[in-house]
């Protein structure tokens, strides 16, 4: 009867309390969405790289060279050249090096040129390895004109292993240069990894250099990826890249180019959680004022239910719960249009940022926040509540 | 025999402690009431012109307001010299009042409407407003009230006035209070609905044995009652 009375007494004034929840739930969805895609956004980023010790580019800043060898967001400025890779490859301690080199597309989809060690050594998440959906990865060079496709590229290019198709020079969907004359076999799937190499057509390195010139060996790649003997060997080693002399080299270990990329994060991702939760401030206050306004017409309800014999803890009560109401609906629904916005979008999101944002919007990460938004509206409907509470207090028949 | 209503020396100065505040003595007391009795099942019409306490008088008996010396007992008792809290429980379940108009919330079913009398009044708050008991008890006060089965599910805010305060009535009955209150309930009804109402009452509180105290300042009404009395009769406000 309690619920009952709440419930009708908001859908009685259904236009406010329909406005209030709007605005709630708009609230939720920025608080929510902010935050979600903050955590998910760091998920997916420490799960992309995993297993490699260092990272090597042309001289560049740390979390640039983090971000388009890793997340291939953006470009290198400069390459190594194959001679200086040759040599850091070969220096001691180092047990293995996978070379990349990127540049050229497919269809919006990134070419990446590679040895047959990166099927081998890449590591992802937590420390997995890469599997194949199906057919097989290239050999050590020459293997043809072969690649192999990332799980995403394959479902939404339609490929399957046998097609062939061909390359076009620099990012984009469309290029006015084609490699028509060397066309790519598809010679394997690989299983989806939430990284950006499910984004990623492999080739070889050898096969994408006869693309571009025609001789057998490449002259230059994009970045070098790095496994050590010994982990403790990474600051020496680091320090002799960063040291080498024929060209202007930069080192990183992909943990603390990570923790600088936050860092430089921190002040964007602190100003959104501060217009989020002023923003859900601003919904709560609405809706304080919402049943402020509304308590001048209940003067004859609160008249009614005091002689009837409702305490005037009843009516606080009663006012608390319609708050409640109200909150918990707008959260719901700012949880419901979140989910589907991800949902939608989702897609776009991971083919233009290489992030993988799930659906799965309510957790240990978002709890604080829904909690804190229930605190609130119980604080905040305290001014109404008791406002409402001392006017049945001081009750008076009047006729 | 324990009286219904019985007042005694009762002074009550809605201005005094203001006026106590400021300073001023010598504050002029509303009502003053030296001893009045309501018996038992009885029948009274109180009457007396606007401004004259009525209202005030009604709030006192009610335990809304207290009196600020003397003693207003209701079925032994007194009501003004209890806390909040009890004065609210005795209301709750020794009485139900019936306003000039507005007795029911708008939004809610004429049913809930009935029930929400029934709510507060049952001891534990419970639940049990929708038990068979309450439902045929329900449907039996609608149809001596000769209200429509199909309004039940109406919203209380779409019946006309005149069934608005049979409404009223039914959920003051659902509870059998000892003792019915109603203030000025006629004031916004027509000649011949109005007779009806106070016909449907009255027979309502003989079936209940409620005592039953109908206040108005029209004196006309005072034929359907057994005992008349005008409020300047009892109030020695010197």
């Amino acid at each position: 009867m309690f619920l009952k009375l709440a419930l009708h007494s908001l859908l009685h004034r259904r236009l406010a309390a329909m406005l209030t929840v709007a605005s709630i739930m708009i609230s939720t969805f920025v608080v929510l969405g902010v935050e979600h895609i903050r955590q998910e956004t760091r998920n997916s980023f420490s799960k992309t790289v995993s297993g490699t010790d260092l990272i090597v580019g042309a001289r560049t800043s740390q979390v640039n060279l983090l971000l388009y060898s890793i997340f291939r967001i953006g470009n290198a400025s400069a390459n190594i050249s194959w001679n200086s890779y040759q040599e850091i490859a070969a220096m001691p301690g180092i047990a293995w090096s996978i070379p990349l080199s990127l540049g050229d597309s497919h269809r919006g989809f990134r070419v990446l040129g590679t040895t047959a060690d990166y099927f081998v050594h890449f590591r992802y998440g937590n420390n997995q390895s890469l599997a194949l959906l199906e057919g097989r990865v290239f050999n050590e060079n020459p293997d043809g004109y072969l690649a192999i496709l990332g799980a995403e590229a394959a479902e939404r290019l339609g490929y399957s292993t046998g097609q062939t198709f061909t390359l076009s020079h620099g990012l984009g969907d469309v290029s006015f240069t084609q490699h028509h004359d060397h066309p790519f076999t598809v010679a394997g799937i690989l299983a989806p990894t939430g990284t950006p190499v499910d984004q990623t057509i492999h080739v070889s390195l050898a096969s994408l250099k006869a693309v571009h010139h025609g001789g057998p060996a490449p002259d230059s790649i994009t970045a070098l990826l790095i496994g050590l003997e010994s982990r403790p060997d990474a600051f020496a080693i680091q320090r002799d890249i960063n040291n080498y002399r024929p060209e202007a080299l930069l080192a990183i270990m992909p943990g603390v180019a990570l923790m600088e990329l936050w860092q430089m994060m921190s002040i964007v991702e602190q100003v959104l959680a501060l217009i989020a939760a002023l923003v859900l401030l601003a919904a709560m206050l609405g809706m304080t004022t919402m049943l402020l306004s509304t308590l001048q017409q209940r003067g004859r309800e609160i008249a009614v239910l005091r002689t009837l014999g409702a305490s005037p803890l009843f009516l606080f009560a009663l006012i608390q719960t319609e708050a409640l109401l109200m909150t918990l609906a707008g959260m719901v629904l700012g949880i419901a249009t979140l989910t589907a916005a991800i949902m939608l979008g989702n897609d776009w999101i991971s083919s233009e940022y290489g992030l993988f944002v799930t659906a799965r919007v309510v957790g240990g990460h978002t709890l604080p926040y829904l909690i804190s938004g229930v605190m609130l509206t119980l604080m905040l409907a305290c001014i109404p509540a008791t406002l409402t509470y001392r006017s049945s207090v001081a009750l008076r028949l009047e006729s | 025999m324990t009286a219904a209503i019985h007042i005694n020396k009762l002074i009550y100065s809605p201005d005094a402690r203001r006026q106590a505040k400021q300073g001023l003595q010598d504050s002029c007391a509303l009502l003053q009431i030296a001893e009045w009795d309501v018996a038992p099942a009885e029948r009274v019409f109180l009457y007396g012109p606007s401004g004259s306490g009525k209202t005030s008088l009604l709030n006192l008996i009610c335990g809304i307001t207290t009196a600020d010396s003397g003693e207003i007992l209701i079925n032994g008792t007194n009501i003004s010299a209890q806390g909040a809290r009890a004065r609210d429980r005795l209301r709750m379940h020794t009485m139900g009042v019936i306003f000039q108009q507005f007795n029911l919330l708008p939004y809610l079913s004429v049913a809930d409407n009935i029930r929400l009398g029934h709510f507060f009044s049952s001891q534990t708050h419970s639940r049990q407003t929708h038990s068979r008991q309450v439902e045929t008890a329900i449907e039996q006060l609608t149809d001596r009230l000769k209200l429509p089965r199909s309004c039940l599910h109406q919203k209380a805010g779409s019946l006309s006035v005149g069934q608005q305060q049979r409404v009223a009535i039914a959920r003051v009955l659902i509870k059998s209070p000892a003792l019915i209150i109603a203030d000025e309930p006629t004031s916004a009804l027509d000649e011949d609905t109005r007779r009806e109402f106070i016909n449907t009452l009255i027979d309502c509180a003989d079936l209940h044995n409620s005592t039953l105290l109908f206040v108005s300042h029209e004196h006309s009404l005072g034929i359907h009652f057994d005992r008349v009395v005008a409020l300047d009769s009892i109030n020695h406000v010197s």
